[in-house]
């Protein structure tokens, strides 16, 4: 157990202790500047109750590998008591390198400067005062890095932070459906760490009498998957978010618009980073607004603030058990050339691809959740016969197409000629 | 060398090509056992090969697991599959990568009598502890021993084998 010096009271967990270690590292700009990051990005146009934070979510985190980690330590699977302290703080900090707008922006990071959230976690950490922190309390950097890489010695703890039944994803299902309001993606938290074990080879696994609430945890992130993260409102302003920011680079001076890594280790090591957040980009669009930088940039910026963005023309969206293969997907075809069609009628900037295979669950056996049936021999859940996570679909197919909302009746035009044989 | 997005069809070349070449696979490639093959040779290429993917490999209980090689399964099996796979574009142009994994794999099957997933388990499992796995075992023959239940003296051999690369294993 930690020894706890402060509380905090959580909406989802209740009271949250933090340790004297822990409240150091929450109490750094870098940490504080989760407060200022929603977690789930824009999802506010459509779920007005989803403001909670990359902040919370943190705490949630770690509170939930503090049960993990503690239960497993009574079971004699983790040895050292220190052990448990390290895995919270590495929950702690799992997400400190998020960008402004979590997912909407990242993959503008991810593509052009080959930075994820996870580089930028390793960055954070490195390069800022949480290093020393960690270091005062004897507690080694470049583990906490290991176990957010998943390269710490011990296989199982890098499973309890990243793996299809991580603390991560526990957390986040919960918190997520409690301010969506989206009810049937909460799971039973309390019976899968209560049934959480370790089997015969050294993977997480989960005994026989939690598989119910296995089951539900699947069930529930398919729900969330649809109604939430892959909303078609949502996608839709998260795509027009990113035109926004991309414009925005060229009519805009910012020191905290990010170009490469360099600049980022720089705002990390000069403290800037703490400002790097939701509200600073909304405050620079508004000054691009102000300043009449480009009209074009204003149009989108009051299509965003305003609820004008892209809307869903077509969606061919639906479950599957294989993946999707994009360059022989007969409804991919179809957006493509329909999109084409639709830009001769409209701005080009006005049309919106979005196609994406999510993988529901992992399939490959070495990933799978393990459930122990009998004694300690333990087999994927996706082979237990007892269990109905095998009959659900493995894949997410989505495939829309987007046209801005001035320009719908244009696209709807286009549509009713319906050539394209679909 | 790096290897982008766009030459997916490079690597899948490069893997099925070491399988066919070295015999890896003892039974029709499928399931479980592809997948194993596609991962220890995919971490193989990167380290031994030197052609850099930008793949990330977590540190799991059966060894070096990248979530992103998954995708190269199929096409993995297809070539595999199809007896007139041509793989003349990547022999000229990877032959280095090629030769030193195979070279590799080639002393690992002499070290060990025998060449089969277990084997190529074995030894990427020893260099990813050497190389990439933190904090560091004090005593990492002990350790890959117990971790894959095996005994102490094909665990140094393991190790003997992965530092022999020259990669920076101590």
């Amino acid at each position: 157990m930690i020894r706890p010096v402060k509380r905090v009271y959580d909406e989802v967990h209740g009271y949250i202790d933090l340790s004297e270690v822990e409240l150091r590292v929450v109490d750094t700009p870098y940490f504080q500047r989760l407060r200022f990051i929603k977690q789930l990005a824009i999802a506010w146009y459509v779920y007005p109750g989803a403001t909670h934070t990359r902040f919370s979510h943190s705490l949630g985190v770690m509170h939930i590998m503090g049960l993990a980690a503690q239960r497993l330590y009574d079971e004699g699977y983790i040895h050292s008591a220190d052990d448990v302290q390290l895995l919270r703080i590495a929950a702690l900090l799992h997400d400190i390198g998020h960008t402004p707008f979590s997912h909407a922006i990242e993959p503008h990071f991810r593509e052009r400067l080959g930075l994820g959230h996870e580089e930028m976690s390793r960055l954070i950490i490195c390069e800022s005062e949480i290093k020393d922190v960690l270091g005062a309390y004897g507690y080694d950097y470049r583990t906490v890095i290991a176990l957010l890489e998943g390269r710490h010695r011990e296989p199982v703890y890098n499973q309890l932070l990243s793996s299809d039944m991580d603390v991560d994803r526990m957390d986040y299902l919960i918190r997520d459906a409690l301010h969506t309001g989206v009810t049937y993606g909460t799971i039973d938290l309390q019976r899968i760490v209560t049934t959480l074990t370790i089997d015969g080879e050294g993977n997480l696994a989960v005994l026989d009498k939690g598989i119910d609430a296995l089951e539900n945890f699947y069930l529930a992130r398919t729900h969330m998957y649809r109604a939430v993260y892959y909303h078609k409102t949502i996608v839709g302003y998260e795509i027009l978010l990113r035109r926004i920011y991309e414009m925005l680079g060229g009519y805009v001076d910012d020191p905290l618009l990010i170009h490469d890594e360099r600049e980022f280790v720089e705002a990390v090591r000069s403290g800037r980073v703490a400002f790097w957040h939701d509200d600073w980009l909304i405050g620079l669009i508004l000054r691009a607004v102000r300043e009449r930088v480009c009209p074009e940039l204003r149009e989108l910026a009051e299509s965003f603030f305003f609820r004008q963005g892209f809307k869903v023309l077509v969606d061919r969206t639906r479950f599957e058990d294989t993946p999707l293969d994009i360059e022989r997907d007969g409804d991919v075809e179809y957006l493509k050339q329909l999109a084409e069609k639709i830009r001769e009628a409209v701005d080009r900037n006005s049309v919106a691809l979005f196609i994406d295979d999510i993988k529901i669950m992992e399939e490959d056996p070495h990933l799978v959740p393990r459930v122990i049936l009998e004694g300690r021999t333990s087999l994927p859940v996706t082979y237990a016969e007892n269990s109905m996570i095998r009959r659900l679909p493995k894949h997410l197919h989505i495939k829309r197409l987007y046209v801005m909302s001035k320009d719908v009746h244009k696209a709807l035009r286009v549509l009713s000629l319906g050539s394209l044989g679909h | 060398m790096i290897v982008n997005q766009n030459n997916e069809k490079v690597l899948c070349a490069l893997i099925a090509k070491i399988i066919n070449d070295l015999n890896i696979l003892s039974a029709p490639p499928g399931g479980a056992e592809l997948g194993e093959a596609v991962q220890r040779l995919g971490y193989l290429i990167q380290r031994v090969g030197g052609l850099e993917l930008g793949l990330k490999f977590e540190w799991l209980s059966r060894g070096p697991y990248s979530r992103e090689l998954q995708r190269y399964y199929p096409c993995v099996a297809l070539m595999l599959a199809n007896s007139a796979s041509d793989y003349s574009n990547i022999e000229a142009k990877y032959r280095d990568v090629l030769n030193k994994v195979k070279d590799f794999i080639r002393r690992v099957r002499e070290v060990f009598g025998a060449l089969t997933l277990r084997e190529l388990e074995l030894v990427t499992s020893a260099i990813m502890l050497c190389l990439e796995v933190y904090p560091k075992p004090a005593d990492p023959v002990r350790e890959l021993a117990e971790r894959k239940r095996i005994r102490l003296n094909e665990a140094s051999e393991a190790l003997r084998l992965a530092k022999s690369l020259g990669l920076g294993c101590g």
